[in-house]
C-alpha cells in the first residue's frame, strides 16, 4: 500500500503503514523515510559549509569575504577587536563572561522595560522580574527554555532586539569556544588560543547571518510570517457558539516578525520560539516542506562542525570519526523513538480506538501531536531537537508514550554531545573522545595521546569536570525539585509522570537544550530560579574547562604518532567513544529514568495485559 | 528590589566562574 507522503517532500510516495511483526510495531517507513533525507542532506550540505567555516575560523578568504569582509572588519575597528591580540586561555574565558554579562543585562532590561519601548503594538506590559531572569539566562546561555508565552508575554521590540540577538550571539560563543578549543590541538608550545572577540565576530557575520538570510526567506515562501504590525482581527468562516450561547464571528490572530527569528533559533540550535505552541504553530512551521528545511537546519552546523574539526587539525578522517560516533547514536534513538510513539498507548488500544496505521492516518500515538505532521515527523524531530540541544518542538513531548519520551529526555542526558548546540556539541564529544583514549591507555599502559597530544592529568580533571557537572546538576536539581513544596506544586501529574516532567525540565536546562515536557508549570519564582541556575551551570562549568584543556594543549609540543599510538579515525575508536557516552549517560541517569519513564512503561504495559491498576 | 536581587546573584555567579578559573590556571601552573 502507497499513500503521499504527509511530511517530507509532498511529491514523492512511500508506503507509510508500519507492521506489526511478532507483535511489535516497526517504524513508520514515512520516519525511516525522515532520517534518510536528513542524514543525506547533512552530508551533502554539512560538507561544504564545514569547509567554509574551517576557512572563516582559521581567517582564510572564503567566496563571502569580499562581500562580508568590510562587515566584519567594520564590526571589530567598532570593537576594538584586533585579530593580532592573541589571548591565553583565562583572558579567553574572562571575555566570553564579559560578553555574557552584558548579553544578560541587555536582554534583561529590554523585558523589563517592553513597555515604555517601541515596537509594542499590543501593548504588552514588562516580563516579570523572575520570568526576565529566567528568560535572560536561558538565551544567554543558549539554552532558550520558553517558560513564557511568545505572543503574549513579549513585544516585537523584545523579540527582535533581545531574543533574536542573543540566538545569534549566544551560538556565536559556542563557535568562538569549539574554535579556541581546536587551537589547542594544532598550536605547539603556544601560550594563546586565539582572540575571542574575533571569533565572535566572524561566526555571526560570516556563517550565521548569511544562512539565516537565506533560511528566512525559504520560510517566508512557506507561509511564516514576517510582519511588525499587530496581531489580526479575522472573521470566522464559522461562527463558534460560546458555553453562556453568544456568539463568537471573530478572532484576534497574532503575527509578528517570526521567520527571523524562526531561523536563527533553528541554526544556531537556540529553539526559543516565536509563537507559544513554537514549531507545531501553523505561521511558525506551516508545510510539510518548512517542516524539513526547519529539521535539516537543527542539526546543519553542528554535522558541519565535524568536518571543520576534520580540516583544521588536518585529517579529515577525524570529522568523520565524530560524525559516525554522533550517527551511531542517533539513528537508533530516532528508530527506538519511532517504535515507541508507532506502537501507541495500549490502554487506549483496549478502549478500541484504532491506531493502526493505513492510508488515512499515521496510527500510534497522536495525542498532542499535529495530525499534519503525524508520528514520523513528531517522533523524528523531538529526537533531532534533543540531540542537537535545539529545544523547538512540533509536538508536546508530554504527550508521548514513556518509552518515546525517555529518548528525547535521554539524548539530552548524555551531555548534549549527539550533535549538541553549535560549537558546545562538539567540544562536548571531544572531551568524551580525551577519556576515551585516557581509557584507552589505561588499557594499554601508555600515556594517552590524541591527536598529536599526550593527554595528562590535568586535561583529564577537566574533561571530568566538564563531563560530570551537568549530571550532578541535572540529579541534583531533581531532588531538590520534588523535595521542594514549590517543586511539587508545579507538577501537573502525580506519579513516575510527574516525576518525568521534572528530570525533563532539569534535563533540559543543565544542558542547555530548553526543549519543555509540558505539563509542568515552570514559570514560577522557584523553577525559574532552579533552572536559571542549572543553565548557568550547564554552559559556564562546562565552557570554562574546555578553554583549560585548550590552554593546556596548546602549550604543549606536537608527538608524532608511533606504532603504539591510538588511531582515533577507526571503527574501534568511534565504537569505544560511543560506549564510553553511552555508558557515562547510563550508570549516572538509569536510576532516575527507572523512576520515571520505564516504571511508568511498565504500568501501561501491565494495564494492557490486564494486570496491575 | 526583585531586579537587583535576580541581577546581583547571575553577576555573582559569573564573576565566581571566572574566579574559579583563575584558580584552575594556578593548578594548571602547579600542575
Amino acid at each position: 500500500m502507497t499513500t503521499p507522503v504527509l511530511c517530507a517532500v509532498p511529491t514523492v510516495t512511500v508506503p507509510t503503514a508500519a507492521v506489526p511483526i511478532l507483535g511489535v510495531a516497526l517504524p513508520p517507513a514515512q520516519g525511516i523515510f525522515q532520517l534518510g533525507l536528513v542524514t543525506a542532506a547533512l552530508v551533502l550540505l554539512g560538507l561544504p559549509l564545514g569547509r567554509f567555516m574551517a576557512a572563516v575560523y582559521a581567517g582564510r578568504p572564503t567566496p563571502l569575504t569580499r562581500l562580508l569582509g568590510p562587515l566584519e572588519r567594520g564590526i571589530c575597528r567598532l570593537v576594538g577587536a584586533d585579530p593580532a591580540d592573541e589571548m591565553p586561555w583565562d583572558r579567553y574565558a574572562a571575555a566570553t563572561i564579559a560578553f555574557s554579562i552584558v548579553s544578560f543585562l541587555a536582554t534583561y532590561a529590554l523585558q523589563r522595560m517592553q513597555h515604555l519601548l517601541p515596537l509594542n503594538p499590543a501593548g504588552l506590559p514588562g516580563v516579570s522580574a523572575d520570568s526576565s531572569l529566567n528568560t535572560a539566562v536561558s538565551f544567554m546561555t543558549n539554552t532558550n527554555w520558553q517558560g513564557y508565552g511568545g505572543e503574549t508575554t513579549m513585544s516585537h521590540g523584545t523579540q527582535l532586539l533581545a531574543l533574536t540577538v542573543q540566538n545569534f550571539v549566544s551560538a556565536a560563543v559556542g563557535m568562538a569556544v569549539f574554535a579556541a578549543f581546536v587551537r589547542g590541538f594544532t598550536r605547539a608550545n603556544a601560550g594563546t588560543i586565539g582572540n575571542f572577540w574575533v571569533d565572535l565576530v566572524r561566526g555571526v557575520v560570516h556563517v550565521l547571518l548569511p544562512l539565516s538570510t537565506v533560511l528566512a526567506i525559504l520560510l517566508v515562501s512557506q507561509g511564516v510570517v514576517q510582519t511588525l504590525a499587530a496581531a489580526r482581527e479575522v472573521t470566522l468562516v464559522e461562527p463558534l457558539v460560546a458555553a453562556d450561547g453568544s456568539s463568537i464571528a471573530t478572532q484576534r490572530i497574532a503575527v509578528g516578525p517570526a521567520a527571523s527569528q524562526v531561523a536563527i533559533k533553528q541554526l544556531g540550535t537556540n529553539g526559543g520560539g516565536f509563537f507559544n505552541a513554537n514549531s507545531a504553530h501553523p505561521l511558525e512551521n506551516p508545510t510539510p516542506l518548512s517542516n524539513l528545511l526547519e529539521l535539516i537546519a537543527i542539526l546543519l552546523i553542528p554535522a558541519a562542525l565535524c568536518f571543520t574539526f576534520g580540516e583544521l587539525v588536518g585529517d579529515r578522517r577525524q570529522g568523520w570519526a565524530l560524525l559516525a560516533a554522533k550517527g551511531a547514536i542517533f539513528i537508533p534513538f530516532a528508530v527506538f523513538a519511532l517504535v515507541a510513539e508507532q506502537a501507541g498507548n495500549p490502554r487506549l488500544a483496549a478502549l478500541g480506538v484504532d491506531a493502526a496505521a493505513t492510508a488515512s492516518q499515521s496510527g500510534g500515538n497522536m495525542e498532542g501531536k499535529e495530525v499534519r505532521f503525524g508520528v514520523a515527523d513528531s517522533a523524528v524531530w523531538a529526537v533531532a531537537t534533543t540531540a542537537a540541544s535545539n529545544g523547538s518542538v512540533n509536538a508536546m513531548h508530554d504527550s508521548f508514550t514513556p518509552l518515546g519520551g525517555l529518548f528525547p529526555m535521554l539524548l539530552m542526558q548524555l551531555g548534549e554531545v549527539i550533535f549538541g548546540g553549535v560549537g558546545s556539541g562538539l567540544y562536548g564529544l571531544v572531551v568524551f573522545a580525551l577519556v576515551a583514549v585516557f581509557l584507552a591507555g589505561l588499557m594499554v599502559g601508555r600515556t594517552p595521546e590524541y591527536l598529536g597530544k599526550k593527554i595528562g592529568g590535568f586535561e583529564m580533571k577537566m574533561a571530568v569536570l566538564a563531563i560530570l557537572l551537568p549530571c550532578a546538576t541535572v540529579l541534583v536539581g531533581t531532588a531538590v525539585a520534588v523535595l521542594a513544596a514549590a517543586g511539587r506544586a508545579g507538577i501537573a501529574n502525580p506519579g513516575p509522570h510527574g516525576f518525568s516532567e521534572v528530570l525533563y525540565a532539569l534535563s533540559s536546562a543543565a544542558n542547555n537544550n530548553g526543549s519543555a515536557f509540558a505539563g509542568l508549570s515552570a514559570n514560577t519564582p522557584f523553577y525559574n530560579a532552579l533552572l536559571g541556575l542549572a543553565m548557568l551551570v550547564g554552559r559556564f562549568w562546562v565552557m570554562l574547562p574546555v578553554l583549560a584543556i585548550a590552554g593546556s594543549l596548546a602549550a604543549k609540543k606536537h608527538v608524532p604518532a608511533g606504532p603504539g599510538t591510538l588511531p582515533t579515525h577507526t571503527p574501534l575508536f568511534v565504537g569505544l567513544l560511543v560506549a564510553v557516552v553511552i555508558v557515562v549517560g547510563a550508570l549516572s541517569f538509569f536510576p532516575a529514568l527507572a523512576l520515571g519513564p520505564i516504571v511508568e512503561q511498565f504500568e501501561l504495559s501491565a494495564a494492557a495485559a490486564g494486570g496491575a491498576r | 528590589m526583585m531586579d537587583a536581587i535576580w541581577v546581583a546573584a547571575v553577576i555573582l555567579f559569573l564573576v565566581a566562574s571566572l574566579g574559579l578559573a583563575r584558580a584552575v590556571r594556578h593548578l594548571q601552573s602547579g600542575d
